[in-house]
């Protein structure tokens, strides 16, 4: 098992949350 | 499908319900903060939860719908059951926001801050599920 198989859902699904984060401030500063 | 089989079934639809809750309830959150100034902990309370029931009915009654054109006949009980059950983790996702808006109605913190934990036990939750999934990946 490659350390990319390993970490590849940890790092999608933390910038999904991170982009949701970010647009939802991005949205407050309009 | 053998037993291991259905088990390791059960158990990726369960991770798969937990990552839809959790974005469910950042949209949520997201629909919270866009008011933030006028939102009541209460209120917030409210919208996580009837949110997640909502989205948990809906999930599953559809996952259900679907079930019964597919077999072309009636979607036996025990199938209904299950597609309740495991869909229950999408209220589930929905437990660490409720908490933090709930202490925040009890003055622990402020409305806002409240939401921008709620945000953050979300991200930490798909990091965690990240984890638990790259456990399993071969």
């Amino acid at each position: 098992m490659t350390l990319w198989s390993r970490v590849r859902y940890v790092v999608i699904l933390t910038v999904i949350g991170t982009a949701i984060v970010a647009l939802e401030a991005g949205a407050h500063r309009l | 499908m053998g037993h291991a089989d259905a088990e390791r079934h059960v158990t990726g639809e369960k991770y798969a319900e937990y990552v839809y809750g959790t974005i469910g309830v950042m949209v949520a959150v997201a629909g919270l903060n866009a008011g933030a100034h006028d939102v009541r902990a209460t209120n917030a309370v409210v919208v996580v939860l009837i949110g997640a029931l909502a989205t948990w009915f809906a999930h599953a009654f559809s996952h259900l719908v679907g079930e019964r054109v597919k077999r072309q006949g009636p979607v036996p009980r025990e199938r209904i059951v299950a597609a309740f059950a495991t869909s229950w983790m999408i209220v589930v996702a929905a437990v660490p926001a409720t908490v933090v808006m709930v202490l925040s109605g009890l003055g622990l913190w402020s409305v806002s801050t409240g939401l921008s934990l709620a945000n953050g036990t979300a991200v930490v939750s798909l990091a965690v599920v990240g984890v638990l999934v790259g456990r399993v990946s071969v």
